[in-house]
């Protein structure tokens, strides 16, 4: 289990960002820099949650279609949105598109529950809580509402295990 | 070590450290396993001791701790293997393969590693001891490895171990470290010599063992002055022996060369542990020289004379040197030392070892390694002498490649914007251009090596081989000087060695067989690389007796790799290519064979790699070539950009047969659909069809939401595609004139007609009938064609990998960024031939006749219209040309119509005429099919031509009342009148009778008819019954032999392609009937080539007939039947 090392710390600085009409985050260390939106190439074949390539200054990154990921219906945000870079640490050259950038937000560790801790609070909120289990490390309760922590180290992985967006998300 | 250290690396050393790592544990693998099998390896001990210093110094470096200690303890166990203080055990081996598999654990780091792995600290301190203890002669690994062996192990160094004090040594005196260096440079060029000097024609001799003597003189001068005993005996003994040769007291043969080898490899040895080389057996070696000196006995000075001013010429070295022990630390500060004293040496390979390091980018080529060259250095020695050389890690290189990349795209920006500004003159933006293409031309060029860093170690290769296999081998070297990317020179290192070994083993014979064959007792090999267009051509050519094809073929029989029938149809180079087969090689039944294909699918596989192909000629007697093509490098390849939908695609050029353009309503290329994939028609090939618009339309589908899961799409695929060959084929009937007659035909195949055309209505709103771009691609041997919506341009690309987690997608080798910074996919054609399922013919090409069901023959029909409406087919077989005429050329003789064809003047009759078929008014262009076989010219006039279609009709009874009409058939949902074109010949030429009335036939002859083509069974029948035969039929060999059982026959006329029992079969079957020895076969066939003819003369046919020449059958028939065999050739071929 690749558990973040600085667990110790009080406060967690977590960057949020808005997919649809919910609110997610990510440590922001794991963050290497968002930009605007940028063309991105379609991979035909590629794995559903897979959205395509970008080129980023002469250097490539895979665009994860995080909506997919977590079982959202898919974004039309479209070239509205922002591309949010990873470190190299969390794979190997990998982005995601978001629909809003949120606040930089210092979270206590008092205030995030862990999603295995059985404090399922605020699972009402968080679109399809079976799919998602995967990625999240923590619902933060905010004073305006939910935030929900993923760990995207494990965006490439679920990705290439191709979670089946069809089954969940989409109400058919 | 506290093992909860944080750990931090940087990820880019990380990456260095582990490259390093398994290049190294890869030898050290490899090494164990050879010396395990075969311990008197001892010149891996080297390599093995190198091996394990790397790791060790790389360890250190990123601070993996417990990997130092077990890469420390192994290095020194080789160290003392080598000198022979210690030896190879079975106990050794078990404990030295712990250390290594320990050592892999620990070197193991995840990218994210924030502290080391967790490692039982006790058993790196049980292993470290463990292999120390083998150093010391006790092997053990407490409760883990077995027991030490007590025995005296393996005797591999004489030797007998020094004393324990002796081991330690100073560090050495930088003179020392000075001798060291120039030994070794001595001895680098002190090899070529000694090969050249092998070859006693060489009219430099002399000079070259001046030189000889020079190198070995300084050596021993050195050695000497430094007290190394060894070495300077060593060193005067082959000093003594080239001034043997020199005076002519002793043979310069191939023997004194192997030995001078010898000699000088294991003076390498001792140079490179000067330390300790008055502790290595020099015995062997020593004896082997003074035996040289000592035959000439009558002619030398006695061996006697000539050893003692080894030892009496100077004064006990005791005097010299202090006793080694009191100057030398422990072994453990040695190490070091040493290693600080020849840095370069770590990955200078001994030319003896077997061991090659993995393919790596971080050893440096070892001719750019040799220091500056001193005055002694010889001219000859080879183009690797260069000074200024700097070595770079190739990930810096790679990363100036993509900076060059940018530049270019930041250049293509510049220039747009400029271009549209017109602020800056022309002159600067040119400027700007050629600097940048320099740049980008020049980084590559970094990566380029001549490939004599690859031939280089052949001469000693073949050398040794020869001596090995007594034979003898001249190597010959073309064009080294041609440079190749690194990366692909290290991956077809392992291949050339392979295929020169092989030329070695296999291609040359024994001196005495050559001489028996009429050649020069020597083979020869020859190794040429040239370069090709964008590829460099690497031949590997030997003299010797070739590859045996018939016994390939025999072997591919036996092991089932191919059938009989596919065999049959294999060229020559083909048929070679099978040894290229995995497997194929490992039966050993034919003898000349065995071993030659030997890993030579390994081969293949490694040139697949890297985009190469390999082709192999033989001449029987006359030698094989291996020929390899290779691109020139990986990095930048030409790329042809097509579109497909909104995105582009880049289809490499190597891949890239040729672009067509299909319109639709044209019958000379067209698209069509067999029972399960599209086809392409060109030029009488039919090739499968894939459609790169439904092969890649998720991407196009992105937006509309949410794509299915992978399978799910692909099955969809087959839908959409099925359904848009439907739509097209309507679309192409609705457009041009004659309604394109496959259409309905292929609708009626098409399987999955379901909701799933969303996008293709789409796409045919806005694309009515357009041509297709077709572009006709290469799976290795084969060809497809894929559509694409649009080609954009063809341009040089830097290819990029593609994202690793997506490796896995089998229809794009790479991604690249194109000028205008987008991003452009690879297209791997032969992935998208695997995910496509296209299936190929049996052929490297899918040909008419291939492109079948299984188990009925089909033929090829001919499509036309005579008149406004009635559709008729003729076999395409029957008719040797089609001609289109304008009206104008026509030239009315009497009642006759004529036209020149050809300068020829030929008769033309209106089809419709013949068929009594209603008159109209011809259009302005029509169609003359001139038949093949007619003794004067004669065209049929028809109105149009539909099409050509690959078919096995149901025949049913003529539509028409007409003689000439055979039978007809519903194609595409129309009647089609088949018509027999000699027929109606006869009918314009009422003055000819049938050619049966000249050659008088037996009349009420009864005749079996095997053939499993209803068509030509109906119209065979007819020919013969017109004839005055009677006629029994039967559809396939089987069918027929009943047949012959149970009836009598006076002759049998068969096809040869049949399924269940084909004519060949069947006629080996009757001549096996001791009541039909006499029988009358005759072959009637589509095959006509003279190969086929034999074949069916071997089987038992007394003659053979190509379809469908109507008076020659008859006449063949009739002779048949009055008892005149006609001979083999007489048979009489159908273009004759």
């Amino acid at each position: 289990m690749t558990e973040p090392a600085h667990a110790a710390c009080d406060h967690r600085l977590i960057c949020s960002f808005w997919l649809d009409a919910y609110r997610f985050g990510v440590d922001a260390a794991a963050i290497r820099e968002v930009s605007a939106h940028t063309a991105c190439t379609p991979i035909p074949l590629a794995p559903p949650a897979v959205r395509g390539y970008v080129n980023l200054r002469g250097h490539l990154y895979l665009v994860l279609d995080l909506p997919s990921l977590v079982g959202l219906p898919a974004s039309d945000a479209g070239a509205s949105g922002y591309l949010i870079v990873f470190q190299a640490r969390v794979g190997e050259s990998v982005a995601v598109f978001v629909d809003r950038i949120g606040d930089m937000v210092a979270i206590g560790e008092d205030r995030i529950d862990r999603p295995k801790d059985g404090a399922a609070g605020g699972g009402n909120e968080a679109p399809s809580q079976t799919c998602i289990d995967d990625l999240v490390v923590g619902i933060a309760r905010l004073d305006d509402g939910l935030l929900t922590i993923l760990e995207p180290r494990r965006f490439l992985p679920a990705m290439a295990r191709g979670i089946n967006v069809e089954v969940m998300g989409r109400s058919s | 070590m506290d093992r909860s250290t944080p750990f931090h690396i940087d990820a880019a050393l990380l990456e260095l450290f582990r490259a390093e790592v398994e290049t190294h544990m890869a030898a050290l693998n490899d090494g164990l396993l050879v010396l395990e099998k075969d311990p008197s390896r001892i010149e891996l001990f080297e390599a093995l001791m190198r091996a394990a210093h790397s790791i060790k110094g790389a360890a250190r470096i990123v601070g993996v701790t417990p990997a130092v200690e077990i890469a420390h303890a192994i290095e020194d166990c080789f160290v003392a293997l080598r000198k022979g203080s210690a030896a190879i055990s079975a106990a050794t081996m078990d404990v030295l393969f712990h250390g290594v598999d320990l050592l892999q654990r620990v070197t193991q780091i995840p990218d994210d590693a924030t502290q080391l792995p967790d490692l039982d600290a006790a058993e790196i301190a049980r292993i470290t001891q463990a292999i120390a203890g083998c150093v010391a002669g006790e092997p053990a690994v407490p409760g883990a490895a077995p027991p030490p062996a007590s025995a005296p192990r393996t005797d591999v160094v004489a030797e007998t171990l020094p004393d324990k004090s002796m081991r330690a040594t100073a560090p050495a005196p930088p003179q020392l470290q000075d001798f060291v260096i120039e030994a070794r440079e001595h001895l680098a060029v002190v090899c070529d010599h000694l090969l050249h000097l092998e070859k006693s024609a060489d009219s430099d001799a002399t000079q070259r063992i001046q030189q000889l003597l020079r190198a070995v003189h300084s050596i021993k001068g050195g050695a000497g002055f430094f007290g190394c005993r060894a070495v300077e005996r060593l060193a005067h003994l082959v000093e003594s022996v080239l001034e043997g040769i020199e005076r002519g007291d002793v043979a310069q043969e191939s023997a004194t060369v192997d030995i001078l080898l010898a000699a000088m490899d294991r003076l390498a040895v001792l140079v490179d542990d000067i330390e300790h080389s008055d502790q290595w057996d020099v015995t062997d070696v020593v004896g082997r020289l003074e035996a040289l000196l000592a035959v000439p006995a009558d002619l030398g000075p006695p061996a006697s004379d000539l050893r003692p001013p080894s030892s009496g010429l100077r004064p006990p070295s005791s005097a010299l040197c202090p006793p080694p022990s009191d100057l030398r630390p422990p072994p453990s500060d040695l190490r070091p030392s040493t290693s600080d004293l020849r840095p370069p040496s770590s990955d200078l390979r001994p030319p003896t070892s077997d061991l090659r390091p993995p393919p790596s980018d971080l050893p440096p080529p070892p001719s750019d390694l040799r220091p500056p060259s001193s005055d002694l250095r010889a001219p000859a020695s080879g183009p690797g002498d260069r000074s200024g050389t700097l070595r770079i890690p190739v990930g810096l290189v790679d990363r100036l490649m993509t900076l060059a990349g940018e530049l270019v795209l930041v250049r293509n920006q510049t220039r747009r914007s400029i271009e549209a500004s017109q602020v800056l003159p022309g002159p600067v933006v040119q400027r700007l251009d050629t600097v940048t293409a320099e740049f980008q031309e020049t980084i590559l060029q970094t990566r380029m090596q001549p490939v004599s860093n690859l031939f280089g170690k052949f001469p000693r290769l073949v050398r040794d081989l020869g001596r090995q296999l007594g034979k003898q081998i001249e190597l010959e070297m073309v064009g080294t000087e041609v440079e190749l990317d690194k990366t692909i020179l290290d991956l077809i290192s392992d291949p050339l060695t392979h295929l020169v070994r092989n030329s070695c083993d296999h291609g040359i014979e024994s001196p005495e067989d050559r001489v028996r064959a009429g050649k020069s007792p020597a083979g020869r090999v020859t190794l040429t690389a040239r370069h090709l267009g964008d590829q460099i051509c690497i031949t590997i050519a030997d003299d010797g007796r070739g590859i045996d094809a018939a016994a390939v073929r025999r072997k591919a029989l036996e092991s089932g790799v191919r059938t009989a029938d596919e065999l049959a149809r294999l060229d020559e180079k083909d048929l070679l290519a099978l040894i290229l087969l995995p497997g194929f090689s490992t039966a050993s039944t034919v003898t000349d064979l065995s071993g030659r294909g030997v890993g030579m699918d390994v081969v293949k596989t490694n040139l697949a790699q890297v985009g190469g192909s390999l082709e192999i000629d033989s001449a029987p007697a006359r030698g094989t070539t291996f020929t390899l093509r290779l691109p020139l490098t990986l990095a930048i390849i030409p790329c042809l950009l097509v579109e497909c939908g909104t995105q582009r695609y880049a289809i490499p050029q190597k891949d890239l047969e040729e672009l067509v353009c299909v319109y639709p309503g044209r019958s000379q290329l067209r698209i069509e659909a067999t029972a399960d994939q599209e086809v392409v028609r060109l030029r009488g090939l039919l090739l499968p069809l894939v459609r790169a618009e439904l092969l890649l339309a998720a991407g196009a589908a992105e937006d509309g939401g949410r794509r299915a899961e992978d399978g799910g799409r692909r099955a969809e695929d087959g839908g959409r595609r099925a359904e848009d060959g439907g739509r097209r084929a309507r679309r192409q009937g609705e457009g041009e004139a004659p309604a394109e007659p496959s259409s309905e035909h292929r609708t009626s195949n098409i399987k999955h007609r379901t909701s799933k055309g969303r996008e293709g209505e789409a796409r045919e709103g806005e694309a009515p009938a357009e041509p297709v771009l077709v572009a006709i691609v290469k799976s290795g041997s084969r060809r497809f064609g894929l559509t694409v919506d649009a080609v954009v341009t063809s341009e040089e690309i830097v290819v990029k990998p593609m994202h690793s987690s997506l490796r896995h997608l089998p229809i794009y080798s790479g991604v690249t960024i194109l000028g205008d910074g987008k991003v452009a996919l690879i297209l791997n054609c032969e992935g998208i031939a695997r995910h496509a399922r296209v299936r190929f013919g049996s052929d490297a090409e899918c040909t008419p006749h291939t492109a079948q069901h299984a188990g009925t023959e089909t033929q090829s029909l001919l499509l036309f219209r005579p008149g406004q409406q009635d559709r008729c087919a003729v076999p395409l077989t029957m008719i040797r040309r089609i001609v289109m005429l304008q009206r104008s050329q026509f030239e009315r003789v009497g009642e006759r119509l004529y036209a020149t064809i050809d300068s020829v003047p030929t008769r033309l009759v209106p089809m419709t005429d013949l068929l009594d078929l209603p008159r109209t008014e011809p259009p302005a262009v029509l169609f003359a099919l001139l038949p093949r076989h007619t003794d004067q010219p004669l065209g049929f006039l028809v109105d149009d031509i539909l099409d050509t279609v690959e078919t096995s009709v149901e025949l049913g009874p003529p539509a028409m009342a007409v003689p000439g009409v055979v039978g007809s058939a519903l194609m595409d949902g129309r009647i089609t009148s088949l018509v027999d074109l000699s027929q109606l010949a006869c009918r314009v030429d009422a003055s000819r009778g049938p050619a049966a009335t000249r050659v008088p036939a037996r009349a009420g002859a009864r005749i079996l008819l095997v053939e499993d083509t209803q068509f030509f069974r109906e119209l065979v029948k007819g020919y013969l019954e017109g004839a005055g035969y009677h006629v029994v039929t039967a559809q396939q060999g089987a069918e027929g032999l009943e047949a012959i059982q149970r009836h009598q026959f006076d002759l049998v006329i068969s096809d040869l392609e049949m399924p269940v029992l084909d004519g060949w079969g069947l006629a080996a079957a009757v001549r096996r009937l001791p009541e039909c020895a006499h029988l009358p076969l005759l072959a009637l066939t589509t095959l006509s080539s003279d190969e086929d003819r034999r074949r069916a003369i071997a089987c038992g046919f007394d003659a053979f007939q190509v379809k469908l020449e109507r008076e020659g059958f008859l006449a063949c028939v009739a002779r048949l039947l009055r008892g005149e065999l006609p001979a083999p050739r007489e048979g009489g071929s159908a273009d004759d």
